[in-house]
């Protein structure tokens, strides 16, 4: 194994690039993780309360950054009737949780989601449902009060969605969402309205019925809610920047490292040269190297990116349940690939060196 | 390799450096046959470690000729495979890879012809052996004496059987009694292979053990003569081997 005692030959070198690529990888990893979640937690709330439909205000840029006035929910209720289920959604700040959801759905809606303790709200009551996150973290059983925008409100029950999101925060119903989330003296607003429709070809038939009644909203499938929202994109554009940003670091860390091993080894790789070894074979010894030190960097990477989540998990600041402290294993496979791609691609300088060294100049190397 | 003709032929060969100012070789032409031992001598800075390079293929001259079994080396295609292949090469400073054991150093030279793993290590084991190295195959360059590396070097120089064997001071950095050994191991398993074997040495006892010498001046021939003396116990090494 000679590659391997080649790298082991400067120990506290092959450490740093490893933890160079580790780093890189960690961060790709971590952010990468972070958005697969935000992306299967959206879509578990849609998949979770069947949105058929989902209708928003066409000028604002997502559907939770929507606003429907009351005026026109009232149209789409006399319209479509008990199959439109209004919504506001919004996130208050709360000490127990920076980012608390706050979910407003009418009783009826509410009742779709399953309990793991006490009983659905009335409606018109000011009982919330406490997500099982949130009521595990703060104690709280059904009957007791929890503290939410300076007001104490009786807990009716503990629901489980499967999304952490939803299951850090709260649902109540919707007038008294709107008080939390509206600012004093505004009228209050609704975020969406969500239709059930049987089946697919009902959906599309209610979404073209939407579009030509009411041209200022926009109706779309429950299946294009994650990908319609804004906040999905700017962080789905964020994360292929931090990608690259970390990749092409991580390339230029193992390419000085190689370009370093060349230097200290022009008198060797002369020697390699004098005795009949091509420039590919040199290459392939030090692709070798490479492929250690990545395969080490992504190994370390896959572990600091766990840890980094489990950490910023436990940030007060960020907000329990929006973070996930574990991945697809297809991620790391996917890490893995990719540091072994960084092997590769690391190597063309290097490579560019080699093919232009002269046997007879290696060896004079001091 | 020869069909009769010289296995090596050097027509006017001369290498300059600095626009011309610098002649390292002047118009030096050279035959040799295979099985023959050649010195070189000459001052440091005559001009015989640029002629073992110009042989060797890791330097080309700059002006004149030089064939190998007839084939002229300025028209080879692929100069490494025709180095692993036609050449050996042992150095005064051992030039071992440091992070490669004897036996790893040994079988390198295999692996540029692409010899399978388990040929070369077998290959590698048997010339260790040869040079009574047997004991040190797993050992690295560093933990092995200076002779004994220098002796691993002539086994890496003769594990491709090659035609042509180029030592330039092979025992230069050597006590006498070591530098007796490695040379005797080096003449005995070059002439067994048939090689042609040119040394470049300022030591008159090996000049003396080989069967032709040749004297460079300032990059000169200035003389080519059999050599006066084998030192008896040369001989006796030789025959022995």
């Amino acid at each position: 194994m000679i590659f391997l005692r080649n790298v082991w030959r400067a120990p506290a070198r092959s450490l740093m690039t490893a933890l160079g690529i580790a780093a890189g990888v960690g961060l790709f990893v971590a952010i990468s993780a972070i958005t697969i979640d935000l992306h299967e937690q959206i879509a578990g709330v849609a998949n979770a309360y069947t949105l058929e439909v989902v209708v928003y205000e066409k000028r604002s840029t997502s559907p939770l950054s929507s606003r429907i006035g009351a005026a026109q929910m009232a149209e789409l209720r006399s319209r479509y009737g008990a199959a439109v289920s209004p919504m506001a959604i919004g996130t208050v700040n709360e000490r127990w949780n920076a980012y608390a959801l706050v979910i407003g759905v009418p009783a009826e809606f509410a009742r779709r989601t399953p309990l793991v303790a006490g009983e659905h709200y009335r409606e018109g009551s000011d009982d919330v449902l406490l997500g099982e996150l949130a009521a595990q973290k703060l104690g709280i059983a059904p009957g007791q009060t929890v503290r939410i925008d300076g007001r104490e409100l009786p807990v009716r029950g503990i629901f489980r969605s499967g999304s952490r999101m939803l299951d850090g925060g709260m649902m109540t119903h919707i007038g008294q969402a709107q008080r939390m989330l509206t600012r004093e003296g505004a009228e209050p607003q609704f975020t969406l309205a969500l239709l059930r429709a049987p089946n697919a070809g009902a959906a599309a038939e209610l979404i073209r019925d939407i579009g030509q009644r009411f041209p200022t909203l926009r109706a779309i499938p429950g299946t294009e809610f994650a990908g319609s929202l804004r906040l999905m994109k700017v962080v789905d554009a964020f994360i292929t920047t931090i990608s690259v940003v970390a990749l092409v670091g991580t390339g230029l860390v193992v390419t000085n490292t190689l370009l370093m091993a060349i230097a200290e080894r022009t008198r060797e790789i002369g020697i390699l040269m004098t005795v009949g070894w091509t420039p590919w074979l040199v290459l392939r010894m030090l692709l070798a190297e490479s492929l250690v030190l990545c395969t080490a960097g992504a190994v370390l990477g896959n572990g600091f990116a766990l840890l980094l989540l489990r950490v910023v998990n436990g940030l007060e600041s960020v907000g329990f349940g929006w973070i996930p402290v574990r991945y697809p294993l297809s991620l790391a496979a996917m890490s893995l690939v990719m540091a072994l791609a960084i092997a590769l691609v690391a190597l063309l300088w290097p490579a560019v060196v080699v093919f232009r060294m002269q046997p007879l100049t290696a060896l004079r190397h001091e | 390799m020869s069909d009769g003709h010289p296995l090596l032929a050097l027509d006017a060969v001369s290498r300059f450096y600095e626009n011309g100012s610098v002649r390292a070789l002047d118009q030096v032409s050279l035959r040799a046959n295979a099985g023959e031992t050649i010195a070189l001598t000459g001052a440091s800075g005559c001009g015989k470690s640029t002629l073992l390079s110009l042989i060797g293929l890791l330097d080309q001259p700059t002006a004149g000729r030089l064939r190998i079994g007839g084939q002229d080396l300025a028209a080879v295609a692929r100069p490494a495979a025709f180095r692993a292949r036609t050449l050996g090469f042992v150095f005064q400073f051992h030039h071992m890879v440091p992070t490669m054991t004897l036996l790893e150093n040994v079988a390198a030279p295999m692996i540029a012809l692409g010899v399978a793993r388990a040929e070369r290590l077998d290959r590698a084991r048997a010339m260790l052996a040869a040079m009574d190295l047997g004991h040190r195959a797993g050992f690295l360059p560093s933990r092995v004496s200076g002779g004994e590396r220098q002796r691993a070097a002539v086994a890496r120089a003769l594990i491709n059987r090659p035609a042509v064997l180029l030592a330039d001071e092979p025992t230069g950095n050597l006590d006498s009694r070591n530098g007796e050994r490695v040379i005797d191991l080096l003449l005995a398993h070059a002439r067994s292979q048939g090689a042609l074997v040119l040394v470049a040495t300022h030591n008159p006892d090996i000049a003396g053990a080989c069967d032709r010498r040749i004297e460079l001046r300032d990059g000169r021939l200035v003389a080519a003569r059999p050599a006066r003396t084998t030192p008896a116990l040369l001989c006796a090494n030789l025959d022995a081997s």
